[in-house]
This record gives structure tokens, C-alpha cells and sequence, in this order.
């Protein structure tokens, strides 16, 4: 039985893996918000599970083959039913909330041909901390509780 | 496109004219618009020029306001892509 939320680490690096797999040449991805949270946990072997469980991920490409990876796993296609949550491709000017620098602060990792860049936790957190919401307090909270903040 | 703000319109934008550049996805994105499972089918037929041409980046602001409407206006045209039946 397919888990039904994203919430511990380790899921985003088996995506992540996926899809390296199958995409034919180089291409890039931005991975923001929770799920760049949990891949930064899985860099640190956090095991700890994210409270509030995410329904998606968060990814900003201008790739196409990523692009076209991402409309095969939105929300209602045979990715959700799989993975139990979706990808949620985002526009390029979403990474305009992100504070000023956080492209010098990005960490960047390979799984096969695909580039994943990631913004900093410290960056990745402060539009959720601009929000407020509760879920994204939650989340905040987790971040220092694993140790992904100074 | 203004200061006009919202991501899930900018999404379709994007995205959509990433995929419609490959005339596979063009295809692809069309019959699922058309689809009779497809909710905004007639809206998208009776929008469809208006909207390909957005989608191609081949319309300037002046052209939409002679057809009545505004790029922000079109983009929010652009029909959603449904998982459930977008996989062919």
C-alpha cells in the first residue's frame, strides 16, 4: 500500500532518483518549499517525518522533458495514485519571494541526468514565514528541531 | 504581464508554452482541451485562437485589445490539464 502523504525524507531522494532515471539528456530542476525542506533533512540522514504532511512538491524548471514529467504527475494522474501526492510545477517568478542571494546560496546535487538545485533551508523558509500559516509554523520549527538551521 | 500575481496562471503560461513548442505536446494539449471528459471544452473552443496564439507567444497586447480582452485576461483561458485523463 502506497503511502498517501509526503512527509520523510527519504521520498523525495527515491523521486528525485525516478526520475534522473528517465529523463533522456541533462536538465535542471529548482525544487522550493517543503519538499526542498525534506531533500536538505535527507542530506543530514534525517529520518524525522515533516509535520503537517505535504500533497506535493514544488519544482521550478524551464526544461521540457521535466516539464512534461511534471504534467504526467499532477494531481489526479497515475503518479499521485502511486506516490500518494503530486508535482505541482511552478512558475519561475515564485523564486522572486525568496530573499535576495539565495542563488549563491544553493546547493546542487545529481541523480542521473537530472540537476536538482536546491535554495538553502534558511531561504526556503522565509516565504512560509511570511505566510504565517500554521502548518508553515509547523514546519519552521521542524527545520531547527532537525538541525537544518545554524 | 502587469503586476498581476497569480501562480497558478503563470503556471499554464509557462509550462504551456514550453510543451506547446513541441508539436507532439501541441497535439497532446489539444485533445485533452477538447476532450468530451474536459470541463472547459467549449470554453476553450470558443477561446481557441485568442489562446493558441498566447501559447505560441504570437500576440501582442494591442491585438488582444482589439479582440476584447487583455493578456491576463487570456492566460486565465489557458484550461487546466487533468491528471486523471491527461495520460494517454
Amino acid at each position: 500500500m502506497p503511502r498517501r502523504e509526503l512527509k520523510h525524507p527519504q521520498q523525495i531522494i527515491d523521486w528525485l532518483q525516478e526520475w534522473g532515471a528517465v529523463l533522456p539528456a541533462s536538465s535542471a530542476l529548482t525544487l522550493i518549499g517543503s519538499g526542498g525542506l525534506l531533500w536538505h533533512a535527507a542530506q543530514r540522514g534525517v529520518v524525522e517525518p515533516l509535520p503537517e504532511n505535504s500533497m506535493d512538491v514544488d519544482p521550478v524548471t524551464d526544461d521540457e522533458a521535466v516539464a512534461r514529467l511534471g504534467y504526467d504527475a499532477m494531481i489526479g494522474s497515475e503518479f499521485e495514485l502511486t506516490h500518494g501526492w503530486h508535482v505541482n510545477l511552478m512558475p519561475k517568478a515564485v523564486l522572486l519571494e525568496l530573499p535576495a542571494g539565495w542563488a549563491q546560496r544553493v546547493s546542487r546535487s545529481q541523480y542521473g541526468s537530472l540537476t536538482v538545485l536546491v535554495p538553502a533551508p534558511a531561504d526556503l523558509l522565509a516565504p512560509k514565514l511570511r505566510r504565517g500559516e500554521p502548518r508553515d509554523l509547523k514546519h519552521a520549527a521542524w527545520a531547527h528541531q532537525v538541525g537544518l538551521l545554524p | 504581464m502587469s503586476e498581476y500575481i497569480n501562480y497558478d496562471d503563470l503556471a499554464r503560461l509557462e509550462y504551456g508554452q514550453l510543451l506547446w513548442r513541441n508539436p507532439g505536446m501541441r497535439q497532446r494539449l489539444i485533445a485533452h482541451w477538447t476532450d468530451a471528459r474536459h470541463p472547459y471544452r467549449e470554453r476553450f473552443q470558443e477561446q481557441r485562437e485568442l489562446i493558441e496564439c498566447v501559447l505560441s507567444d504570437a500576440v501582442d497586447d494591442e491585438t488582444l485589445a482589439a479582440h476584447g480582452t487583455s493578456r491576463r485576461a487570456i492566460v486565465r483561458e489557458i484550461p487546466p490539464v487533468f491528471g486523471s485523463f491527461w495520460q494517454v
